[in-house]
């Protein structure tokens, strides 16, 4: 069974159909890419399986439960988690309150008015975890609205694991982010699949992330399923091509940077 | 190592030696008060009022500044402490503290029904419903005349002395002041306990942002509501104390001018700050009480000061104080 499928999903606004009968299957343990051109119904894809709004039509199956017009509050217990594409943290507050809140909320112990000296340092324990796990220990007392964009989305991301997530959607994660902190954040992603063996479904532009990290791809083109493969098959797709890498130069930069990643 | 320099860098540092000393000489001078107000020109009940409308604005400010709520109605919740303490003073018992008890449950108990009506809407919705919701509690203590004295307000009670075993301690000025600096002390115990517990940081977080929240698995209106109720409570306590103070009430402590003024004093000392109300109500008080001995239009000097420090202590006047010592 798989952890994650859409059977025949669709999402309407209106006259415009943002989504058409999409089924896929997504397996425990996977790193899966979602790629496609603006517009092509990426984040709409996220919205319905996180509970942001419900599908027009069809159903979601979650470790085999429907969870289609499922709100968010319920999804995150059950263990789906995402970050945005526009970071959503606590700015005003500091790094290692952004992520205490996240492990109290992931501890189910918001609702207490007061805490034992015990509960106190066990979230102390996990937040600094937390900080070691995604390497941001340094800016821990900085106030995150002062962070670099590219550590904010880390703060994010820190916040998601707070919950030990089965499925972790990362809507653009290295979007507006220089090298050396592109290249952090796609280690990172790469060690939370290998070492902690979270199911991972990422959405990404740099075609080197893509084909560098993801071990299956699936390929959205306004609104419907265009391809799904490894990243061989897609690179190799001449519909993915022609409808969404565009011709020839496009199609040099994929095989080009997917022979980088093998190597 | 890192962790430990993270530790360092990052866990918010609890009470430091000189917020403790700050605290400290905070509570030595307000023990004190009874002796040297004379000497500054003022009275003891006047200080009892400035602790009232500090621990009111406090309650209000854990909803406005601290979890992101504007309400316009928290006359409502002080008015139902005023009336409580009233109607039973006059009509069930002799206990000022029995009375006190039932006011502040009547104000606590109507914000826990209330606030999940209020946290369906968002924004300036959410506004508008809690000034609905506090007019109503006016217009029924207007109209309901021979339960509350209608616009007279409601007289015919006072506080009586306090009966313990063996000890009676007579409610004079001072002694009342003492009693109201009991109860503020109490009230802030329970604020400052709700803010450094999870609770207070979910309120924090959801301030600062209700979709990150809700995608940590929080329900957010829930917790607002909470807040909500705690805040209430905590106003209700207040005006349980001033019915007391005044040996009476009237539709005025219902009223949204009220929960007006609240808001004014929260936000002219400082609504991010714990301490940032208390500050607001002495500038209120004093200030009402002085201009209006001057000149009959004191509200008109309130919104000058009000009109100036927003402009210029957009943090309010302790928030400013506090970002100064800090440069």
């Amino acid at each position: 069974m798989s952890l994650l499928s859409l059977r025949h999903v669709s999402r309407r606004f209106g006259a415009l159909v943002a989504l058409n009968d999409i089924s896929l299957d997504i397996e425990a343990g996977e790193l899966r890419a979602l790629i496609g051109p603006n517009g092509a119904g990426k984040t709409t894809l996220f919205n319905l399986i996180s509970g942001f709004f419900p599908p027009s039509d069809g159903e979601i199956l979650f470790g085999g439960e429907r969870i289609a017009a499922t709100d968010p509050v319920t999804l995150v217990r059950k263990g789906i988690i995402r970050t945005f594409q526009i970071t959503e943290i606590f700015l005003d507050l500091t790094v290692y309150e952004n992520l205490r809140v996240a492990v109290e909320t992931a501890m189910g112990i918001s609702l207490r008015p007061w805490v034992s000296r015990a509960v106190r340092s066990a979230v102390d324990l996990r937040v600094q975890e937390l900080l070691e796990l995604v390497r941001i220990g340094g800016r821990a007392g900085r106030v995150a609205g002062e962070l670099s964009h590219g550590d904010q989305r880390v703060v994010e991301v820190g916040m998601a694991l707070a919950h030990a997530p089965r499925l972790l959607l990362l809507d653009e994660p290295t979007a507006g982010m220089g090298d050396e902190e592109t290249h952090h954040m796609t280690n990172l992603i790469r060690q939370l699949n290998r070492e902690r063996g979270i199911t991972i479904l990422f959405v990404e532009h740099d075609m080197n992330i893509v084909f560098g990290v993801a071990e299956r791809i699936t390929v959205l083109d306004n609104g419907a399923l265009l391809a799904e493969g490894t990243a061989a098959e897609i690179a190799a797709n001449p519909r993915v091509q022609a409808a969404y890498l565009g011709q020839g130069g496009a199609q040099a930069r994929v095989t080009g940077s997917h022979a980088d990643a093998a190597s | 190592m890192s962790a430990t320099l993270a530790r360092a860098a990052g866990a918010p540092t609890h009470t430091t030696p000189r917020t403790w000393l700050a605290l400290g000489i905070g509570w030595a001078l307000l023990i004190a008060v009874p002796f040297w107000i004379p000497f500054v020109g003022g009275y003891t009940d006047l200080a009892s009022r400035v602790l009232i409308y500090a621990l009111a604005a406090m309650g209000l400010n854990l909803l406005l500044g601290f979890t992101g709520g504007l309400s316009f109605g928290h006359a409502a919740y002080f008015g139902l402490g005023c009336y409580g303490v009233g109607l039973m003073l006059k009509y069930e018992t002799h206990s000022t503290l029995l009375a006190l008890l039932a006011g502040t449950l009547l104000g606590g108990a109507a914000a826990l029904l209330l606030g999940p009506v209020a946290v369906r809407r968002r924004g300036i919705y959410f506004s508008m419903i809690t000034i609905a919701i506090g007019q109503m509690f006016y217009f029924i203590a207007v109209r309901w005349n021979n339960l509350t004295g209608g616009e007279d307000g409601l007289t015919g009670f006072r506080r009586h002395p306090l009966h313990f075993p063996g000890l009676t301690v007579p409610l004079g000025t001072t002694n009342f002041y003492y009693f109201v600096l009991v109860f503020f002390t109490l009230g802030c115990a329970l604020l400052w306990g709700v803010l450094q517990s999870p609770l207070g940081h979910a309120f924090v977080a959801i301030r600062e942002n209700h979709k990150r929240m809700r995608f940590l698995g929080i329900p957010v209106a829930r917790y607002i509501a909470l807040s909500f109720a705690i805040s209430g409570l905590v106003v209700a306590l207040a005006g349980s104390l001033n019915a007391l103070l005044d040996n009476f009430t009237s539709p005025n402590d219902l009223d949204y001018t009220l929960s007006g003024n609240l808001l004014i004093i929260a936000v002219l000392g400082g609504m991010r700050s714990f301490w940032g109300p208390f500050v607001g109500a002495i500038i209120f008080v004093l200030v009402r009480d002085y201009v209006s001995s001057l000149i009959t239009n004191w509200m008109t000097v309130i919104g000058l000061i009000f009109v100036l420090s927003v402009l210029f202590f957009p943090l309010g006047v302790l928030g400013f104080l506090r970002r100064r010592s800090a440069q």
